[in-house]
């Protein structure tokens, strides 16, 4: 691989980089505090890339005079950044949903206290992030969401056929590969239940139940109504 | 190598480094100098129809990567690569201003003649260092190339990850209420990096390290040739030391982000193809639980700044085990150990990986034992 072409990969990572930190593409992905970082780095591979595409068409003498065959090894590897560019830019993938989630291990949310009361009710319930909710059916024992109507947001994934699903969100840390679901167990649906990765609005109350602090059983929420909803700009939940 | 580092003219100290640190490639420079009227290979215009390709079948990548599965991988592939792209951003930078800033020979002077104190203490600068894996290793690379002590480097690249304040304070948000897994983390991954840079200055041999090409200092030197060669200004001291601050910087990106894409790849496919719902049925304590989740952190490649909270939540596992996956991860997985196949040679990473994982588990447990 010659000069010019490292140069022209590069520039063309950097671009694309620069576009995914500037607009909300970056939250299929990462972080929303990652998105300025991303930004800047793009734009210093810009940069990087841009002074030799500038220089060589200022027909400065090329310089792609190769090596030696270290030296073409090592550069040679560079081709597979194509492969990033081509997956954001062709591909670009979809946020992480339903596949992803049913394939992941039952897990717990990071413990939390101090459950203050809950935030006032508007239009009939109380807007609850599924975090939110799960933590107070768990580590509250559920006092504060006693008899009290919830709205929740989250995707359709599990096993819809007998109206029930699970409706799941994806808590990330830094990047949707260290993706973990948060579940709510939502009953009382109608046969056949809404399909996989649609985006819904859940309305109803939570199903009181004991369990023990190890138990990993999502809590369950009785359902009184839904609609859909399009998907939100970040997808994850912190 | 600190022979030459006189600053030379530029031409007379190509041509030297040329024939010193590459045997071999004397020749075929020496072919492609002499014979100015070479056609250049036209690697943009290929790049160009490279796109126009990609436009025309365009639907039918979209089309394979439709299903769920390939759709999930390729959601793995791109996270992990743009979360990594600033960090390894940045570490090129470095990198290429250790290149041109620093001279050679200066970093081994700076520190301790004795291993024995070199070490502890290139892993305690590691923990002043905000940053991920990916920065370090070309960082810890080009810090073997300017002279620094191969023992106290890989001591910077394992601490600087697994320890800097970052990592720490989100192992605390992770496990509230538990101070003691902090004091672990730090203890356990501390004890690793010295051991293995320890480990590393008596048995290690410097022709692991050494691989022509992938940044020593001839490379560098063959860089700052190129630009010297191609730039008239660059005969001016400050814009030769940026020319060369630029092309080592891009010559590390080309070289650690190939080296980066095959290990997202290899996780993502991992991530995909190894059904993480088996953690649901396994759990508990022991060497073998200690083991699972070490094994596990080398497979995921989670970044070191997120370890923590996905140890938190797999709860079914003792404390030691879920340490053993944030001692680990930082220090070898199969992302870094591309990495590490890119900047030191693959002599180095079948030795490095391995051992450094040994050190790892052994020092979980012991840690673990002791404070957990």
């Amino acid at each position: 691989m010659n000069e010019d072409a490292q140069a022209g990969i590069i520039l063309a990572l950097g671009a694309l980089a620069l576009r995914l930190g500037l607009t909300d593409a970056h939250l299929a992905y990462i972080r929303p505090h990652m998105g300025p970082p991303l930004a800047v780095a793009g734009a210093v591979l810009v940069v990087l890339g841009g002074v030799v595409l500038l220089r060589s068409g200022r027909g400065r003498p090329a310089e792609g005079h190769d090596h030696g065959p270290d030296h073409g090894a090592a550069s040679r590897v560079g081709w597979l950044l194509v492969a990033p560019i081509l997956a954001i830019a062709v591909v670009a993938p979809s946020p992480l949903g339903a596949f992803a989630a049913n394939r992941a291990p039952t897990t717990l949310p990071t413990p939390t206290r101090d459950f203050g009361p809950l935030p006032a009710a508007s239009g009939g319930g109380v807007d609850l992030s599924l975090t939110e909710f799960v933590g107070r059916a768990r580590y509250g024992q559920g006092r504060s969401l006693q008899g009290t109507p919830v709205r929740l947001v989250g995707f359709v994934a599990g096993d819809t056929r007998g109206g029930g699903f699970l409706l799941t969100r994806f808590v990330i840390s830094c990047c949707a590969a260290d993706a973990r679901p948060v579940r709510v167990a939502i009953r009382g649906g109608e046969p056949p239940g809404p399909a996989p990765d649609t985006w819904l609005e859940v309305t109803g109350t939570w199903h009181p139940e004991t369990r023990s602090a190890e138990d990993s059983r999502p809590p369950i929420l009785d359902l009184t109504s839904l609609r859909t909803v399009p998907a939100p700009a970040n997808p994850y939940l912190r | 190598m600190s022979r030459r580092r006189n600053d030379p003219p530029p031409a007379a100290d190509c041509s030297t480094v040329g024939g010193v640190t590459v045997p071999g490639s004397t020749l075929i420079d020496g072919t492609a100098s002499g014979a100015p009227s070479q056609r250049r290979w036209p690697a943009l215009e290929l790049l160009a129809v490279g796109a126009i390709i990609a436009l025309l079948f365009r639907p039918v990548l979209v089309r394979a990567f439709a299903g769920p599965a390939a759709q999930t991988w390729a959601t793995m592939f791109v996270s992990l690569t743009v979360q990594a792209l600033p960090f390894l951003a940045l570490g090129v930078l470095v990198s290429g201003a250790i290149a041109a800033f620093v001279p050679a020979g200066s970093l081994a002077r700076l520190l301790p003649r004795r291993a024995a104190l070199a070490v502890p203490a290139a892993g305690l600068a590691g923990v002043l260092v905000p940053g991920c894996e990916c920065s370090s290793v070309p960082v810890a690379g080009r810090l073997v190339a300017q002279g620094a002590p191969a023992p106290a480097a890989l001591a910077f690249m394992l601490a600087a990850p697994a320890l800097n304040p970052v990592v720490l304070v989100a192992t605390a948000v992770a496990f509230p209420n538990r101070p003691g897994v902090v004091v672990a983390r730090f203890v356990a991954s501390f004890l690793t990096a010295v051991v293995v840079g320890l480990g590393w200055a008596r048995f290690g041999r410097a022709a692991w390290t050494e691989r022509p090409g992938a940044g020593r200092a001839g490379d560098v030197d063959r860089l700052s040739c190129d630009r010297a060669e191609s730039d008239a200004s660059a005969s001016r001291p400050r814009y030769r030391r940026l020319a060369v601050f630029a092309a080592v910087a891009r010559h590390d990106f080309g070289h650690a982000g190939g080296f980066l894409v095959l290990g997202a790849a290899t996780a993502a496919t991992l991530q995909v193809v190894v059904p993480r719902a088996l953690l649901d049925g396994l759990g508990g304590s022991g060497i073998g639980a200690v083991l699972t989740l070490g094994l596990l952190a080398v497979v995921l490649a989670v970044c070191s700044e997120a370890d923590a909270f996905v140890a938190a939540s797999v709860a079914q596992f003792s404390l030691t085990a879920r340490l053993a996956f944030m001692v680990v991860g930082p220090a070898v997985d199969v992302k870094l150990v591309a990495l590490q196949v890119g900047t030191f040679g693959r002599p180095f990473a079948i030795r490095f990986a391995p051992a450094t994982f040994i050190v790892a588990v052994v020092s979980t447990g012991i840690v673990g034992w002791w404070l957990l």
